[in-house]
């Protein structure tokens, strides 16, 4: 295809049919492109009964929502939501296409890129324009490295990495178009199924909602050393405790407690690191904190060299002391 | 049934951060020749699922493909002394680090040579490059079905079932074999290879293609480029806060984070 133009997202939302965190940050790194190419900002809202979502992606700075609605596209399956996005590009004639690199999003991305015949770059952090077309920068080797790629093929497919981007603030009233799309989509064609879904259990807040997260690696030692960083998390408001995939694999924790490239993308205010090396997977889910605060008594930790404050120290040392001190402060 | 593990060798992760460097000219990584091999973490769990698979129906073949340059035939034939079957080994410098949709044609190529098949298992992701790419793509050159991220992989007759994790829990989908399925380390820990899955591994021959040997492998036209690789910057402004003691300097961070309104 030839004329292709602006930049299309493809929007997620969540079992109970809200929009994603993750669609507010692929509209702020399209309006840093689109700004830069002088071309308008499309987005893909695919789902059952997620037609009301529309105006939300338009406030949020989408010029055109494509909208495919149907019961078939209830719950997220890489054979029907790749036909979804497929008959979306075709009308849609995007130069770049933003996924989110969520478990859904990584899924679709490669699929969608081998059906279109085109590139793709996966967990991307850094997307720019260069002489008209799309750039994007990744980590390799744990974070080690910076990749940049470029994209020989229209469209030029990013999956962008959670919190790479703050999320766009919606604009309420904004104008733009709706358009409905039919996939047309065979049922026969289609060889796989959804099951179920099951809510994960969730006591307190969300990881990725905490503006505190108390984390802890190998160094914790074990189950009981490792449930010592709930005495801090529980003194703080807003907050949630994290794990290394050491800790996780060591069995201190529930695996669904891990932070890092394959684990949960966090960014909250504050980031505790105690007794975690600071191996650049890690940093990969945490390196968006505002403020790392790291305890290691291993002075030429990696961690330090990520952190704002650093106390050098055995953990079971310095945590009670800790937690005495922020007891004290939070009472005063 | 016939299940198709897909294995690639890495330098180990776990090597030292200084046996890493950018080498800008070839904008590829630079490994210390002291660096061993390893298999990409995530293709053990790969392996593990397929084994387990097959523990169920011991009429079940697991092949090994691996697509690569310089293959170390100990580190490779892991999943084999684990209890996989055979190994075929495709060669080309060229692949490993070239574009994703690429390397997933010439696995697909390669796999097509190899035959009919049920079940392909990968892992979700290689150790170095972090990309996550080619085994999705692979499954859609190939027209088959894919589930992924599993971290829990069952047969029943013709149908193949996961659990993946998403972001707000867990999902089970199921595809119609044959069908690609990706494997993450929530499955549980791969096993250990037993010493006569070692001496089995080593009467294995692999099946070792070229370039020549297998069609749809010009890498010549990529999808994406790789335009740059460096280490990036990084400054470091850390604050240390020391005390007499570490009951002390503990005491001087909980007071200077409530200073800076972080607690």
């Amino acid at each position: 295809m030839a004329g292709e133009n602006g930049i299309l997202i493809v929007a997620e939302t969540g079992a109970d049919g809200s929009l994603g965190s993750i669609t507010n940050e692929l509209m702020s790194a399209a309006q840093g492109l689109s700004a830069d190419l002088g071309e308008p900002i499309a987005a893909a809202l695919i789902g059952s009964g997620v037609g009301d979502r529309a105006q939300d992606i338009i406030d949020l700075g989408a010029d055109t929502v494509y909208l495919v609605d149907g019961d078939q596209f209830a719950s997220y399956l890489n054979e029907t939501y790749t036909p979804a996005v497929i008959a979306i590009a075709q009308q849609a004639n995007p130069r770049i296409i933003l996924i989110g690199h969520t478990p859904n999003g990584r899924d679709l991305g490669p699929y969608l890129a081998v059906r279109l015949q085109t590139g793709i770059a996966s967990d991307t952090s850094g997307l720019s324009i260069a002489d008209g077309q799309l750039q994007a920068a990744r980590s390799v080797a744990g974070g080690l490295f910076r990749q940049v790629v470029s994209f020989p093929k229209m469209p030029a497919i990013a999956t962008v990495h959670m919190k790479a981007y703050d999320g766009a603030e919606p604009q309420s009233g904004r104008s733009g178009n709706v358009v409905n799309v039919d996939v047309g989509l065979d049922a026969s064609s289609v060889r796989s199924r959804f099951v179920k879904h099951e809510d994960a259990q969730v006591e307190g807040i969300r990881m990725e909602d905490a503006t505190i997260v108390v984390t802890g690696g190998r160094g914790m030692g074990d189950e009981a050393g490792f449930n010592e960083l709930y005495k801090l998390q529980t003194l703080l408001p807003q907050s949630a405790v994290g794990a290394t995939r050491a800790a996780t694999d060591s069995g201190f924790c529930d695996q669904d407690l891990m932070i890092g490239i394959t684990g949960r993308v966090v960014s909250p205010d504050v980031y505790f690191a105690i007794a975690l090396s600071g191996a650049s997977q890690h940093m990969a889910g945490c390196s968006g904190s505002k403020n790392i605060v790291a305890i290691n008594r291993d002075p030429e930790a990696n961690i330090f060299s990520e952190s704002r404050f650093g106390v050098v120290g055995d953990y079971k040392q310095v945590l009670p002391a800790l937690i005495e001190e922020v007891q004290k402060l939070m009472q005063g | 049934m016939r299940i198709i593990v897909t294995v690639k060798q890495v330098p180990d992760p776990e090597a030292p951060q200084s046996s890493f460097t950018a080498d800008r000219a070839a904008k590829r990584v630079a490994v210390a020749a002291s660096v061993p091999a390893a298999v990409s973490d995530y293709d053990n769990y790969a392996a593990e699922a397929a084994l387990r698979i097959k523990d169920a129906d011991a009429d079940t073949t697991v092949s090994v493909v691996s697509l690569g340059e310089s293959h170390v035939l100990d580190v490779i034939k892991r999943p084999l002394a684990m209890g996989a079957d055979d190994l075929y080994l495709v060669q080309d410098p060229d692949l490993p680090n070239g574009d994703p949709v690429t390397v997933a044609s010439a696995l697909a190529a390669a796999i097509r040579k190899i035959g009919d098949f049920d079940l392909i298992v990968s892992g979700r992701q290689s150790s170095d490059l972090d990309q996550g790419i080619v085994a999705t793509a692979l499954a859609a050159i190939l027209d088959i079905p894919v589930l992924t991220n599993a971290i829990a992989v069952d047969v029943t007759g013709d149908e193949v079932q996961i659990d993946r994790i998403v972001d707000d829990g867990i999902d089970t989908v199921a595809a119609r074999l044959p069908a690609l399925v990706t494997v993450s380390n929530e499955l549980g820990q791969p096993r250990y290879a037993t010493m006569r899955g070692i001496m089995a591994a080593r009467r294995v021959d692999p099946t070792v293609w070229g370039k020549g040997d297998l069609e749809a492998m010009d890498a010549a036209d990529p999808f994406t480029e790789v335009i740059d690789l460096f280490a990036p910057e990084k400054a470091s402004n850390v604050e240390m806060i020391e005390g007499e003691s570490p009951a002390e300097a503990a005491k001087a961070l909980a007071q200077r984070l409530r200073e800076e309104r972080l607690i």
